[in-house]
């Protein structure tokens, strides 16, 4: 063989590249979807893969067809890399100019304009309907068949069947998304599916009607389908489930729930004709048992996300292949809701299988004890997310090694483990990238630990987000504050249930409870979201804050400073055990009148210090407090603020005007 | 001689020769590509090549480019050499993972006739040097940002081949787009 130099070899592999297209023979056909991160997508990022692949190969044709009005040096860039430029203009007007350029520039926008309409609006969506609704020949283009993403999420409650009719032969659609959309039949989605061959995903989470035509449907027109969201399956057969594991072979993501035809059977065929499985969900489907789940374990070897609910049959066996052996490396969510007899053992096994688990669902697994958080704590840094609700075996000695063990928790639920602790919140305190923390009727719970939470060297950058505390009724106002302002990110705080919080002046922030509650549920609802925690907390701080004078026993302001911050936070705690604030005072109210109102919180603030401290009709109050005066300066505090957030006021003795002192 | 220090000879369609380090070379990915098992002393992988280290001291590395001229070649390995150091890394689909804010240099860089914007364009696309394609097209688009439809066509010398009525057409079914 005569020996090829390199400037031959690279001359060979030369002749063998084209100027477009080069990667593609390397590419996979089909590119992962992920429903979730479409919307991180950007259009360039879309338009510069689709480069590489020859699906366009229709729209580019017809471009090329539209004879060049350019005459400039652009004319030298063919229709890709135009549209490549193109799909780097962001602004939605310079697309619609560029659309009224030339037919040729035209015919690439309409590409980018129509790829993915985003309908985030009621007027666009009627301005949509309108174009949709003209004769097919009468428009300038056939729209329908630039749609390649659509996603009607966003305005759920306006699309109607006759709505999404209008979308009818889009035969170019991709990614179907109709989250929500509970007003859509089954069949009307089933007749947009017909004749779309490139379809990939569907998402019909919250949409109610989902029957077997719709499954139909897709075994029939979608064999690149990766995709399908339809977990409210309860009204499909199995027979429908099993035409589409059979004609939709590179399915990866999956969810089935509420199917309750689904058996063993189904999932042995799905096993068998989509080897691909990344992702698949089947809550309430209560026929299927551990023989296929073993197998599924054994089988699907991308199998990253697996859940299942409510089903009685899944046991510890589960994990028992044949061979005694299973790797389940890739997998990374695991969930067994309600699976009440899974126990200690399964977990033990799971975690020596799946190394890598990152999301650990046992909510209601009832028999879980601390042996399989000691099993979980394994994992170490891996462990990401952890759901306990409801495993009210467990303590804080199982809580605490998991905490101590994985560094890297971001979610936790203790729900219902009634037998923990403040002991476990100190130990909680120590995540530092804790975003969600559950410790709905966790009664054990006190200011303690609510205050470890909350005091830890937590910094500005805190990621604590959500807070369910509902129901652990020991907590008070001032450990709260802290939490509040310790944690800028806060934006979910539940405290349903707890008495100190249930207040007007604080119930006033909370959310709306939810409409089917009884009268009785309305009245203890207490939850806190988004603006609702900013309001609270600026008035937490407020009512903290209020300026405070400490004055000794000749009514002299208190003079020994090392003490202050102790007699702070003292303070902090009286006021927050007030039952209940005076009622506000007018602007132009009395001096007596306020006086009368300063005086009321003094006596709820002196009679909940003789409850903490030493109980009814224990000693008196320490003397060095009993003088102290709240001043209210014209009373606004108790108000909420008129205008924007009101500077703290300082808790400075020297500050103190004396005139206005009051001594009680 | 080490990779690193290893040159490599592009030959540009009007047969000017630059002679480059290997490492700016292969800011371009179908030039890394090429030259994946070309010097690499590890090379566990393609053992039917292992002749290569007999030549690769004497014999400079030609690859004739037939699809860019040299004015442009120049430019185009000018970024390369800029950039040398810096690494652009990409995901699984080869997309830019981080989006590298267009520089002041980049800026300088792509102040040119739009003669040599198109050159640099088609010839990233060509060497795959995705930073590079990416920044040249933006440099395009920004020449469109805010501009009427009639300014765009100026700036690109084209002209209007739309009938009013058309042009009325494709407004109103497309203006729904302008909404936020």
């Amino acid at each position: 063989m005569p020996k090829m130099t390199n400037s031959d070899r690279i001359r060979d592999r030369l002749l063998r590249t084209r100027a477009f297209g080069a990667e593609s023979s390397n590419r996979n056909i089909e590119e992962d979807i992920d429903t979730a991160s479409e919307a991180d997508e950007t259009l360039k990022n879309i338009v510069s893969k689709r480069m590489y692949s020859n699906d366009d190969g229709f729209f580019m044709e017809r471009a090329r067809r539209n004879s060049q009005t350019a005459v400039g040096p652009i004319v030298k860039l063919p229709p890709e890399l135009l549209l490549l430029v193109f799909s780097h203009v962001t602004s939605k007007s310079d697309l619609l100019s560029l659309a009224l350029t030339c037919k040729a520039w035209a015919e690439l926008t309409i590409q980018l304009i129509w790829f993915r309409p985003s309908i985030t609006s009621e007027a666009i969506f009627r301005k949509i309907g309108r174009v949709m609704q003209m004769p097919v020949q009468e428009a300038s283009w056939n729209y329908r068949l630039y749609v390649k993403r659509l996603n009607l999420s966003v305005i759920p409650n306006l699309v109607t069947n006759d709505f999404l009719g209008m979308f009818n032969h889009s035969k170019n659609l991709e990614r179907l998304t109709l989250v929500n959309c509970d007003k859509l039949h089954s069949s009307s989605i089933a007749s947009v599916l017909t004749g779309c061959s490139r379809l990939q995903s569907l998402d019909v989470s919250g949409v109610k009607d989902v029957s077997d035509d719709l499954y139909q449907a897709l075994a029939l027109n979608c064999p690149r389908l990766q995709g399908l969201y339809a977990p409210n399956s309860d009204s499909v057969s199995k027979e429908a489930v099993l035409a589409l594991v059979r004609n939709c072979p590179l399915l990866k993501r999956l969810k089935l729930s509420e199917c309750s035809e689904i058996d063993d059977e189904v999932i042995m065929e799905l096993i068998k004709c989509c080897p691909n499985i990344v992702e698949l969900e089947l809550h309430g489907c209560n026929l299927v048992t551990n023989e296929s789940l073993v197998l599924m374990f054994e089988e699907l070897e991308y199998l990253r996300e697996f859940k299942i609910s409510r089903n009685s049959n899944v046991t510890d066996a589960c994990f028992d292949t044949a061979s005694g052996e299973l790797s389940l490396d890739r997998l990374r969510i695991l969930d067994f809701t309600s699976c009440e007899n899974i126990t200690d053992k399964a977990i033990e096994k799971l975690v020596k299988y799946a190394p890598r688990l990152r999301n650990v669902v046992l909510s209601k697994c009832v028999m879980i004890t601390d042996s399989a958080l000691r099993s979980l704590a394994q994992l170490g840094k891996n462990l990401h997310y952890v759901h306990l609700g409801h495993c009210s075996n467990i303590t804080d000695y199982g809580a605490i090694h998991l905490i101590k063990s994985c560094h890297r928790l971001q979610y936790l639920d203790f729900a219902c483990c009634v037998q923990l602790t403040d002991e476990t919140l100190i130990e909680l305190a120590q995540l530092s990238r804790l975003r969600r923390i559950g410790l709905v009727k966790c009664g054990n719970i006190t200011d303690e630990g609510i205050l470890a939470l909350a005091n830890h060297g937590r910094s500005n950058d805190d990621s604590l987000e959500r807070v369910h505390l509902s129901y652990c009724t020991g907590i008070n106002i001032y450990p709260i504050y802290k939490l509040l302002t310790s944690c800028p990110k806060l934006t979910h705080l539940s405290l349903t249930g707890v008495f100190a919080f249930l207040r007007p002046d604080i119930m006033k922030f909370c959310r709306d409870p939810p409409a089917d509650f009884s009268p009785h549920q309305k009245s203890s609802f207490c939850v806190f979201s988004g603006e609702g925690v900013a309001l609270l907390r600026r008035y937490l701080s407020q009512l903290m804050c209020r300026q405070v004078v400490f004055v000794d026993s000749s009514g002299q302001p208190y003079q020994n400073n090392h003490n202050l911050p102790r007699l702070h936070s003292e303070l902090g705690w009286m006021l927050s055990n007030a039952p209940m604030m005076p009622p506000a005072v007018a602007d132009d109210a009395s001096d007596e009148d306020r006086q009368n109102a300063s005086n009321t919180i003094l006596y709820h603030a002196f009679r909940d210090r003789d409850m903490v401290t030493a109980g009814p009709g224990g000693p008196p109050p320490n003397r060095e407090l009993r003088a102290i005066t709240v001043r209210a300066r014209g009373m606004p505090v108790l108000n909420m603020p008129r205008t924007g957030v009101r500077p703290e006021m300082p808790m400075d003795v020297d500050d103190v005007d004396g005139d206005e002192l009051m001594e009680e | 001689m080490t990779q690193s220090d290893m040159k490599v000879v592009l030959i540009s369609s009007d047969d000017e020769r630059f002679v480059v380090d290997r490492k700016v070379a292969e800011k371009s990915l179908m030039i890394k590509n090429m030259l994946k098992h070309v010097g690499n002393n590890n090379n566990d992988d393609d053992s039917d090549e292992e002749e290569d280290d007999d030549d690769q001291n004497s014999e400079p590395y030609e690859i004739p480019i037939s699809s860019v001229r040299g004015s442009v070649m120049k430019h185009v390995l000018d970024w390369c050499e800029h950039y040398k150091n810096v690494d652009f890394p990409t995901n699984d689909d080869g997309d830019l993972i981080a989006e590298h804010p267009v520089s002041d240099w980049d800026k300088e860089f792509l102040t040119v006739d739009q003669e040599m914007l198109y050159g640099i364009i088609l010839a990233a696309n060509y060497f795959n040097i995705k930073p590079l394609l990416d920044r040249a097209c933006q440099q395009v688009a920004n020449m469109i940002k805010g501009k009427s439809p009639e300014e765009i066509r100026k700036t690109f010398n084209i002209s209007n081949d739309f009938t009013a009525e058309e042009e009325a057409a494709i407004r109103r079914e497309n203006e729904w787009a302008e909404d936020r």
